[in-house]
């Protein structure tokens, strides 16, 4: 895009590519459901860094998610789309 | 069936649990009457339409009735991807929801069918129908489930079309753990307060009595009174009446009308718990205690802790527990069977008995302190002999009762209802719902007559027959008409003929007056 060209985008890519957001959203809800639902677990202790790890990583990759998302509504023009939060996780690291 | 990674698909997953608390542990119950508190739920009407798991559905007289059992709200999780309805599921029944799941359109029918919903947890992108038809449908079928539903972040549009629809709230995947949390407990809240407003305008409506207690008669308006008193105070209530008369259903109705309607019940018929058992199914105990303790357990009294405990027939405790429970009320503390350390109880206590507990204390059988100790509040259920007006009522109820269970409506003819009203019910109101059950099963039309009666009933009519018409006159008791005639002749008689001074004196209207003297055939 921009200064490397202009992409189209038909319909039924965007389909594709809608579809294959909700399958990634559908699995990072389910990693940040297991991995809250994993650090509650006090027997867990010792495994928490990894536990964290998993939190963290799936809560990056919503952040990502949406960020496509949401580039996503915007190349297809579509009016009331709403703003993704700032990408401030996949940039930090830890 | 299986999915490649081995779990079970929902095909045959399609289930209930209950939450209570944590995730996978069991459900938790005695089968000797706990039940745990519930949040909201219907008054325990005969209210058709109310599809809520009840809480104050305790206040239900028949205590068989699952829904008023069942206490946890249903919620239904539709999701295609199995990770999210399991993680759903868990999260779910922390919070203390009892869950179903289903991976399509199809199989949350089916459960919606089957089973009173309160809320759904909707994907929108299902396989096959579209979740905004899905959502359509179960409003249709359920108006009074609230939906969440469950949207793509590229499909904000369903979700503002769904809200439309009558969904309840939307969440946009993905999510995390707290803000599943978050709607869930924010649902659970609305349902909550909606259900208390309707309970308490069924309260206020209700026709037929307090919540789920039938009468109307003026010994049950002040019963009734007693109990939003007892319901909203922290103090013992002993609960007297004859057997039969209701006295768990007033407990139910005392503990579910008040502030601790969200904490334990837990009901202990002290006449049915074996000798040799009582103290330990009481106070619990620990591991070792005795042959066959293999591990620790928690009597009845730490169940409701928080809530109430309602000791039914308390008058049949051996004297010995009875200083034992004494203790335990007054230091609000049990000793487990075996054990060395007290464990700290906090408990409301409700306890009834049918038997004269003064006269037991007279004569040794009752620990005075422990009457005392019980006795901060009391209030007596009439017998039904002594509320003869509610029978009508009463027969009304049990007889809709049955319809709705057994799909046949059924009448009662008024021979048979003039009979009941004069027969006496020393088995107060369980003999005449006994009574109504055995008439509807025997009968084969639509109305009851004398002859389906028990022969009990039928009998008496032959024994009070003769003596009716002057049976109180014999007690020197006037029926209230005939002492309102007497009143008016009289009063007219002393005042040498003055109708309108009369009806001034006697606190009536005038054409009260003259209505009643024309009845009278005293009108010149």
């Amino acid at each position: 895009m921009g200064s490397m060209g202009v992409f189209i985008l038909d319909q039924g890519a965007a389909q594709a590519m809608r579809r294959s957001l909700h399958e990634l959203a559908n699995v990072f809800t389910g990693l940040m459901i297991a991995g809250g639902l994993l650090s509650q677990r006090p027997e867990l202790e010792s495994l928490q860094p990894y536990v964290t790890d998993l939190c963290d990583g799936s809560e990056r990759g919503s952040v990502l998610v949406r960020e496509l998302c949401s580039q996503l509504l915007a190349v297809c023009g579509e009016a009331g789309a709403a703003q993704p939060e700032p990408a401030s996780g996949p940039a930090q690291g830890h | 069936m299986h999915d490649k990674s081995g779990h079970k698909s929902t095909e045959e997953m399609v289930m209930t649990e209950t939450g209570t608390g944590s995730a996978r542990q069991p459900k938790l119950g005695y089968s000797s009457g706990v039940s745990q508190g519930t949040r909201w739920g219907d008054a325990g009407t005969s209210n058709p339409d109310v599809a809520i798991s009840t809480i104050l559905g305790a206040l239900a007289m028949e205590p068989n009735r699952d829904k008023a059992e069942a206490n946890l709200l249903n919620l239904l999780i539709v999701d295609d991807e199995r990770s999210i309805r399991e993680g759903c599921r868990d999260v779910a029944q922390g919070i203390g929801y009892s869950t179903y799941i289903a991976d399509n359109a199809e199989h949350a029918f089916r459960v919606l069918d089957t089973t009173s919903i309160d809320v759904v947890l909707l994907d929108l992108h299902l396989h096959g129908v579209g979740g905004l038809e899905v959502l359509k449908e179960v409003k249709r079928r359920r108006p009074e489930t609230a939906v969440i539903v469950m949207t793509g972040y590229a499909s904000v549009q369903s979700a503002v079309q769904a809200m439309k629809q009558g969904a309840y709230d939307y969440v946009t995947k993905p999510f995390n753990l707290e803000e599943l949390r978050l709607i869930l407990d924010r649902v659970l809240g609305h349902l909550q307060l909606s259900s208390e407003n309707r309970i308490l305008r069924q309260q206020v409506k209700s026709k037929e009595g307090f919540g789920a207690i039938v009468g109307r008669s003026p010994e049950m308006e002040k019963l009734y009174r007693i109990i939003g008193k007892a319901a909203h105070s922290s103090h013992p209530v002993l609960i007297l009446g004859e057997s039969g008369t209701g006295k768990e259903l007033v407990a139910r109705s005392i503990h579910f009308s008040g502030p601790f309607r969200d904490k334990p019940f837990v009901a202990i018929d002290c006449g049915s718990l074996v000798p040799s058992l009582i103290e330990s199914e009481l106070f619990g105990y620990v591991k070792g205690a005795f042959t066959g303790a293999a591990k620790n357990k928690d009597g009845l009294l730490q169940s409701a802790d928080g809530g109430t405990i309602f000791l039914d027939e308390i008058g049949e405790l051996p004297v010995d527990l009875q200083s034992k429970l004494l203790r335990a009320l007054q230091e609000k503390e049990v000793r487990p069977v075996g054990g060395t350390k007290p464990v700290a109880i906090d408990v409301r206590v409700l306890a009834a008995t049918n038997r004269d507990l003064e006269l037991a204390v007279d004569q040794g059988t009752f620990r005075k302190d422990l009457y005392f100790r019980l006795n901060v509040l009391s209030l007596r259920i009439p017998a039904l002999r002594q509320r003869k007006q509610d029978i009508p009522l009463l027969v009304g109820h049990f007889l809709e009762r049955l319809s709705r269970s057994t799909g046949i409506g059924r009448n009662i003819s008024d021979d048979a209802l003039k009979l009941m009203l004069s027969y006496d019910w020393p088995g107060n109101i369980r003999e005449l719902e006994n009574c109504i059950e055995r008439a509807c099963a025997l009968t084969s039309g639509p109305t009851i007559h004398i002859a389906d009666l028990p022969t009990t009933i039928q009998n008496w009519r032959e024994q009070s027959e003769p003596a009716a018409e002057h049976l109180l006159m014999r007690h020197g008791i006037m029926p209230i008409a005939e002492m309102e005639k007497q009143a008016i002749l009289g009063a007219i008689e002393m005042l040498h003929g003055d109708k309108l001074e009369a009806a001034r004196l006697l606190g009536i209207g005038k054409t009260t007056l003259y209505r009643k003297l024309k009845e009278y055939g005293a009108l010149q």
